[in-house]
């Protein structure tokens, strides 16, 4: 597909087709991993700000990014989004915590 | 076997710091983060969005709590009901309990910093637990479109604290135990309101469909089969959801155990088994003496018994023998009192210990 890229909040969001996901899988868990991930869409890329983000494909179709894995999107670029707006509110309030001392 | 786990809110100062020296020992053995890294490698690959998510994650916190116990056999996980306790003034996240793990373990936690962050409520745990099947309690829509456990009621904590509790290597935060000790007991106490253990179905045919004796990811010779009774085949009670001792069931320092209804409770405080009312008024007690006992136990033989494990001795037992097969210690029966220890049909065990409780054993 062709890449896909947008600007969110001073951020760039980049969806471009990936290779080589197969063998990633194979090196990393062998015959039961691969069981596991029968039958998944082709993978996409997602780079925010040019910086690749990790991430997977839940059974049921939707997507978690390794670093924010609780928030479940059908989407991939409003998942990016979401997580443009989380790590910018996390900095936020542990610098906050920081100058407040808190732990 | 045979631990008690409760509320965290339930547990002594001792039995917190032992819980959190035992986290600090399995870290510098690498254990804590051993768990992390098989969580995150299974992630998206079936223990979530299926229906392994409840029986894996049962399993996985079977056996981080059997690591625990080869630290400091008295530890079991404790439970954070996030509907409850609900803010980062929380004692859950005091400096001499999780809060130490924060800066210690650079967790980098940011609570409410997700998106439309929220902690789960009350009526939402309620309004779950009604819910008639396996697979509509675990992730159905329901006719409001509220989703079930696993988004609506497991996924908001690990967004609220956010930092590592919000990743795929959520277990480095010991907050996962504890959440998802609650989740565990939220299924636990589905299961005894719904057909008991047996009510388990295989996921949606549209998704990875594994079932009842379909082996877990990374423990292959582990089945959900293996774990669906948790007390049974673990050996391990909630405080809340067993409302008896059952044959192998051990009481530790500040253990205790409510009835069905509330209304009363067992407490194991300073070597006596105390019988109460939840307002702690006394109704009998083991012994008024002091004594040394730091174990109470009911045998397999139907016999409940303290011992003083620093020299091994029984320093007080109920004398009763010989029980039948599903014997078990009740506390109250149609919201009245009725403790003592009973067989399956609600007959006494012979010599009795089954009268209305006297001041003294």
């Amino acid at each position: 597909m062709e890449p896909q890229r947008q600007e969110y909040k001073g951020h760039s969001i980049e969806l471009r087709a990936s290779e080589g996901r197969e063998e990633e899988v194979r090196a990393r868990g062998g015959r039961e991993e691969l069981r596991a991930t029968e039958g998944r869409e082709e993978e996409l890329e997602l780079l925010i700000d040019n910086q690749p983000v990790r991430y997977g494909q839940l059974p049921d179709g939707r997507y978690a990014l390794e670093e924010y894995a609780y928030d479940w999107q059908e989407n991939l670029t409003d998942l990016a989004r979401r997580f443009i707006d989380y790590r910018e509110k996390a900095e936020q309030i542990r610098r906050e915590d920081e100058s407040g001392g808190r732990e | 076997m045979g631990r008690v786990r409760k509320n965290y809110k339930g547990m002594s100062d001792v039995q917190k710091k032992n819980f959190v020296s035992a986290l600090y020992v399995l870290k510098n053995k690498g254990v804590v983060d051993n768990f992390a890294q098989i969580h995150a490698k299974w992630f998206t690959l079936g223990i979530h969005r299926t229906s392994h998510f409840l029986p894996w994650h049962r399993e996985m916190l079977y056996r981080f709590e059997l690591e625990l116990q080869k630290v400091d056999s008295s530890v079991s996980i404790p439970y954070w009901d996030s509907t409850a306790d609900n803010s980062p003034s929380s004692p859950l996240w005091d400096k001499n309990f999780l809060g130490q793990f924060n800066t210690d373990w650079n967790l980098g936690r940011a609570f409410g910093a997700a998106p439309g962050s929220h902690l789960p409520t009350l009526q939402q745990v309620q309004n779950n637990h009604q819910r008639p099947t396996y697979n509509t309690f675990w992730y159905g829509t329901d006719q409001q479109g509220l989703d079930g456990l696993e988004v609506s009621i497991h996924n908001p904590p690990h967004q609220w604290v956010g930092g590592v509790m919000a990743t795929d290597y959520s277990p480095l935060d010991p907050a996962f135990y504890l959440h998802h000790c609650w989740i565990d007991m939220l299924w636990a106490s589905w299961q005894g309101s719904h057909g008991g253990p047996q009510n388990f179905v295989a996921s949606p045919s549209t998704w990875r469909n594994w079932g009842l004796y379909d082996p877990l990811l990374e423990w292959s010779d582990r089945t959900p089969a293996n774990v669906i009774n948790y007390h049974r085949d673990l050996g391990y009670r909630y405080d809340i959801v067993d409302h008896a001792m059952w044959a192998g069931d051990v009481l530790y320092p500040s253990d205790y155990q409510f009835s069905p209804s509330g209304k009363y409770m067992l407490m194991f405080k300073n070597g006596i088994l105390g019988f109460q009312t939840s307002d702690q008024k006394l109704l009998w007690q083991s012994t008024q003496a002091t004594t040394t006992g730091n174990r109470c136990i009911l045998e397999s033989d139907g016999n409940l018994a303290i011992y003083d494990d620093t020299n091994n001795k029984k320093v007080w037992e109920s004398n009763t023998h010989n029980a039948p097969p599903q014997f078990g210690l009740q506390m109250e029966q149609h919201w009245e009192v009725k403790f003592g220890i009973y067989g399956p049909s609600g007959e006494p065990l012979k010599p009795p210990w089954s009268r209305p409780p006297p001041n003294t054993g």
